[in-house]
């Protein structure tokens, strides 16, 4: 019991962590239950991952830790065979205690959570189908007792078909070599009831769950996929969108190619920061109408003040005016506001402005001040493609392209 | 993930406007054919930049790498980074796994024919395949294609050739949702006075912004 009271020496580095799952193994006195919750409890706010991995081997069904979900999708099966040493081990997440203590210690102690959600949330969706097959398979926990070596551990394995239910737990080691962020090797595989629990069976039935769990995720993100069934089609589907967006890409880039003469993008940074204001304002949401209607009282003001070439905008800006009631046209002036923006805005700057959605007057006010200070602000005038008589301003190549 | 594919929207914005100005200051493209290969040049740096570390972003990165002109693109773009990489990536090696999956597709392929040729010998004029051999040459066709389709996927199988195109096709929605906010971006302003700024414009905005659009 005084093992578990002391907080302190649990906390300081992960190798202690699998100290005390090895000190676990050597007291099989301590109920397995209260050890848990102890455990769970000392280091539940400091390792939150680690904990759940030391105790998995006790009772957990596979795929219960949360780092372990991410890491597997990542996996590459290829690189599997690159460490047959740790693969023959055979056994699964005890065969980690059976590591050398430095390697262990990397595997456990892993950095935070991978900076791509969008991984995060794959392997979410991944460790959901895994859990599913997982669960769909040997229902009953497994409460292992303390982890024999490995050699046994094989034997066990291929012993184990003697039973009725093959339960039997492999670990592959695999290595991503792309994302260091993502480590973890183990695999843990748990064979179904009456099923062969021969290594290669259920190495290929490991790859194929990988490879179905993959598929399952891009049936959702190609759009009409998922009532789809077979592989074959569903792979037609997924080329069919990839090719079509390829080719979306390649028409907007011709669209973009034909406006492009009247762009000038020495403004580059005013041209950032209206399209990012686009995204940013609509991220933020549509709620603010009665400060964007505030502004547009101000626009005379500054419209009177005055770049050159400001009859364009002028004409553009009152023409907008009378349609104010539509949420969208605010947004289209607010950008006008935003467009004349000139280089001595930082982009930074700007958007931080955007997010904060602070007061809007003196917001405007000091647009006006940089409109009269920048020269900047001229040359993007010369993208009114209405007039065509716009005068170029800056470069006359843009005005040698031809429509 | 919105939050972090708005971050990347602005690093691809970024990017694609710094390519564009590259591109547009070094030579005088006259004609719309070379603008629109300099702009989708710059698109796809700019993709694969704002992606991160990916096989096919690399793959990506490489193979345009290896036109004579799009390396000042590139320079433009990635900055010192694009030094690293082609030194890290450089031909040789590329060549040597090229030159080992023809190997290996063209085994598979003779084993295929053999397969084929053992069965119409047994049962005479026509071929009778097996169904799983039916099964499996429609996937493998489809995955052939998959791979010719995702940069780099040539040299990747299985399940990492589905996670590669998993992440290619997020990343070309993407892509494809910013250019559209850029059009859009230059249509607003080239509207005329007169006539009522149609809604649709703004109204689609891009899926992974986090909106409350009420109007739509």
């Amino acid at each position: 019991m005084w093992k578990w009271s002391s907080d302190g020496m649990y906390s300081s580095s992960s190798a202690n962590h699998i100290f005390c799952s090895s000190e676990f193994r050597f007291h099989p006195s301590v109920p397995s239950s209260h050890a848990h919750s102890q455990q769970k409890h000392n280091h539940k706010h400091k390792h939150k991952q680690v904990t759940v991995r030391t105790h998995s081997f006790l009772s957990s069904p596979l795929l219960s830790s949360p780092m372990e979900d991410e890491i597997q999708p990542l996996l590459n099966p290829t690189t599997a065979s690159a460490s047959p040493s740790v693969a023959t081990s055979g056994a699964s997440f005890t065969a980690l205690l059976g590591l050398p203590p430095n390697r262990a210690v990397e595997l456990l102690h892993e950095p935070t959570f991978p900076s791509d959600p969008a991984l995060v949330d794959r392997a979410a969706r991944f460790s959901v189908f895994a859990a599913a097959a997982a669960a769909s398979s040997a229902p009953s926990p497994e409460v292992s007792p303390p982890p024999p070596p490995p050699e046994t551990a094989k034997k066990r394995k291929d012993g184990g078909s003697s039973n009725g239910k093959a339960k039997v737990k492999k670990g592959k080691h695999a290595e991503e070599d792309t994302d260091g962020e993502n480590k973890l090797p183990y695999v843990h595989v748990r064979a179904r009831r009456g099923q062969a629990t021969d290594s290669h069976s259920l190495a290929e039935r490991a790859r194929r769950e990988k490879i179905n769990a993959r598929m399952k995720l891009l049936q959702e993100l190609v759009p009409g996929c998922s009532k789809i069934s077979g592989t074959a089609l569903v792979l037609d589907e997924i080329i069919n969108h990839v090719q079509y967006l390829q080719r979306q890409v390649e028409y907007l880039s011709m669209r973009l190619a034909a406006v492009n003469p009247r762009i000038d993008f020495s403004g580059l940074d005013t041209f950032l920061s209206a399209t990012t204001m686009e995204c940013g304002r609509l991220t933020i949401g549509n709620a603010k109408v009665g400060t964007e209607l505030d502004q547009q009282q101000q626009q005379p003001v500054w419209s009177e003040v005055g770049v050159s070439d400001s009859d364009q905008m002028n004409s553009t800006i009152n023409s907008k005016r009378p349609q104010i009631q539509l949420q969208q046209n605010q947004l289209q002036q607010f950008w006008h506001v935003d467009f004349l923006n000139t280089q001595n805005h930082l982009q930074p700057s700007v958007w931080e402005r955007d997010t904060v959605m602070g007061s809007t007057a003196p917001h405007v006010q000091r647009e006006e001040q940089h409109s009269l200070v920048g020269p900047g602000a001229v040359p993007l005038l010369a993208f009114d493609r209405v007039n065509p008589v716009a005068p170029p301003i800056q470069s006359n190549q843009q005005l040698k392209m031809e429509l | 993930m919105h939050v972090t594919k708005e971050f990347k929207k602005k690093t691809f914005l970024k990017q694609l406007l710094l390519g564009l100005h590259v591109s547009n200051s070094i030579s005088n493209p006259i004609s719309i054919q070379q603008r629109k290969n300099s702009i989708k040049l710059s698109a796809d740096l700019a993709m694969a930049f704002a992606r991160g570390r990916t096989h096919w972003t690399h793959a990506l990165i490489t193979k345009l790498g290896q036109k004579e002109e799009n390396k000042s693109t590139l320079k433009g773009i990635l900055g010192r980074r694009y030094e690293i990489l082609m030194a890290r990536y450089s031909c040789p090696l590329l060549y040597q796994k090229v030159q080992r999956r023809k190997k290996s597709v063209t085994s598979y392929r003779f084993s295929y024919n053999a397969q084929k040729r053992r069965s119409s010998a047994l049962k005479g004029s026509c071929v009778r395949v097996s169904p799983s051999v039916v099964a499996r040459n429609l996937e493998n066709r489809r995955t052939k294609v998959l791979k010719r389709l995702v940069p780099g996927g040539e040299f990747l199988n299985g399940s990492s050739l589905l996670s590669e195109a998993l992440d290619y096709v997020i990343s070309l929605k993407a892509q494809v949702d910013m250019m559209k906010s850029l059009w859009r971006a230059t249509q607003v302003s080239s509207s005329s006075n007169v006539e009522l700024v149609p809604s649709a414009p703004l109204q689609k905005k891009d899926a992974s912004c986090t909106i409350a659009n009420s109007e739509e």
